[in-house]
């Protein structure tokens, strides 16, 4: 019986431990996809960053919309670039679970209007390093118009679920968030424009 | 790839700073406390004096901000409702859309007249971009255009920033009263956009930038009207009011009409449409499944040491015995 009981707990104890690994590859599996996406994404982004550069095209003052350029049938507002924690990712102009899996999304905002939230999963080649910044990193932001937007942290903090309301405009002119270790709150990067841009 | 997105912001700095609209050069900068002022100059063009007792009207349309380093506009409240996008205050009907949208509206301006040497001054004025407009009961013998001057400006020569303004407004024509010469305008209406439009549109009609007539385009008319037996002394324009909610309105001159085109804009096909993203109340969900990991990985060393230590130290009882 005392044997009995003891293979049980050994077996649910391999099992448990399975299951960990598994999630474990998964997660580092789903991270590597949205890493190497990333790195074939920025590649294009940057090249037609440099096309429109070229570009006599007449700037709109009025226009708080930012230009957007489809890329493997997704559009895209530009990429975020984090020294501190080597961080270069592009950022999807709109959001839902299937492109949060794949890149940074906008979640709210403009850089034209300096309100933009900008949302990603916590895989480490995201925003799963967004927890080790401090106040006064540097955050660049290049739109796809090519111009680069540089601002400093200012505040880390965690941030329920429904907490909206603190990070759509909120006089931040960048937030950045992804969810903790445990998922059930925020980590919020907010920023705020660098010297004297 | 460094160096090539080096290279890349270097010309987008100098892009920037060569980048222009009317007859100024805005570039970025902090906008922080700084106030700036906009001194107007009337002279008769014929004679090249300068004109007294011209009053124009100063409506304050949009703020400026800074754009990284360049220089955006927002439109104030309730402009932003006029909906009319700009690629730059060239464009001669930004001027009178705005006019019309502020007359019909009654939104507050200053009025000033100009002094003996023909000079106003507006001062103490937040960055932004100004609708200045004569007042043209004190105009009577000639026509100056409204226009959009914007504070700060930026100056290529000396690098720097400017906040006092000094902007010559053009006097367009000499009215000729005595012409007798008649005209005609023609305004047709276009729509761009895949969804159902708007049954109608009001359109009105513009004598030296005045409102005179309105008329409702629609079907019915074939959404165009003709204006017959226009004198030639005046100046005709064209300009849709309450333009619908969703539509960016713009228009085109050519000769004698006038097209305005409302656009929708709308999502381009080939690109993939967002899931429904509407989560009320709740800030993304970004997380992996993470904390399972070291439950289930201590729980399960946690059950199969004691399972091994039950096996094991049964074993051994059982030896001793």
């Amino acid at each position: 019986m005392k044997k009995k009981f003891a293979v049980t707990f050994m077996v649910s104890g391999i099992i448990c431990i399975c299951v960990a690994v598994a999630i474990l590859i998964y997660n580092n599996a789903e991270s590597k996809k949205a890493q190497q996406y990333a790195v074939t994404v920025m590649d294009s982004i940057v090249n037609v960053i440099s096309e429109n550069e070229q570009l006599d095209y007449e700037q709109d003052p009025f226009d708080t919309d930012m230009l957007t350029t489809e890329i493997d049938g997704y559009e895209y507002i530009g990429y975020l670039l984090i020294p501190r924690i080597n961080m270069e990712l592009p950022v999807m102009a709109q959001w839902d679970y299937t492109r949060l899996k794949l890149s940074p999304c906008r979640y709210y905002g403009s850089v034209k209007t300096d309100n933009l939230v900008i949302a990603a999963h916590n895989y480490r080649s995201q925003f799963g390093y967004l927890g080790n910044l401090t106040e006064g990193d540097i955050v660049m932001f290049t739109d796809m118009e090519g111009k680069t937007f540089t601002y400093e942290v200012t505040v880390v903090e965690l941030l329920q679920p429904t907490d909206t309301g603190k990070v759509k405009d909120t006089g931040d002119d960048l937030i950045l968030y992804t969810c903790n270790y445990r998922g059930d709150a925020r980590i919020t990067v907010r920023c705020c424009r660098a010297g004297n841009q | 790839m460094k160096t090539k997105r080096f290279f890349a912001s270097l010309l987008f700095l100098i892009m920037t700073a060569t980048m222009c609209f009317h007859a100024f050069s805005p570039v970025a900068s902090a906008f922080s406390d700084e106030t700036g002022s906009i001194s107007l100059t009337i002279t008769d063009s014929q004679t090249d004096e300068t004109v007294e007792n011209v009053a124009f009207h100063l409506y304050h349309v949009a703020t400026a901000r800074k754009l990284g380093t360049g220089i955006t506009y927002k439109y104030n409240d309730p402009y932003d409702e006029c909906n009319m996008q700009m690629r730059s205050f060239q464009n001669e009907h930004l001027p009178l859309h705005l006019l019309v949208f502020a007359v019909e509206r009654s939104l507050n301006y200053t009025r000033l007249v100009s002094d003996a040497n023909g000079n106003i001054v507006f001062d103490n004025l937040t960055p932004g971009a100004y609708l200045i407009v004569p007042d043209y009961e004190t105009t009577p013998h000639f026509t100056i255009s409204p226009f959009i001057v914007s504070t700060p400006l930026y100056d290529e020569v000396s690098g720097e920033w400017v906040f006092d303004i000094n902007a010559t407004p053009k006097i367009e024509y000499r009215v000729p009263t005595d012409t007798q010469e008649m005209t005609y305008i023609t305004v047709k209406k276009q729509w761009e956009s895949k969804t159902e439009n708007p049954d109608s549109v009001t359109v009105s009609l513009l004598r030296d930038f005045r409102k005179v007539e309105t008329v409702t385009l629609s079907e019915e008319n074939n959404w165009s009207y003709r204006w017959d037996n226009l004198s030639k002394k005046y100046a005709w324009n064209v300009i849709e009011e309450n333009v619908p909610d969703g539509y960016i309105v713009s228009y085109d001159t050519s000769s004698n009409t006038v097209v305005i085109t409302n656009e929708k804009p709308f999502d381009d096909e080939t690109t993939t449409k967002p899931e429904d993203t509407t989560i009320p109340d709740e800030l993304i969900e970004t997380g992996q499944l993470n904390w399972p990991v070291p439950v289930l990985a201590t729980a399960g060393l946690l059950l199969f040491s004691l399972g091994w230590a039950m096996l094991n130290l049964g074993k051994k009882t059982n030896e001793e015995q």
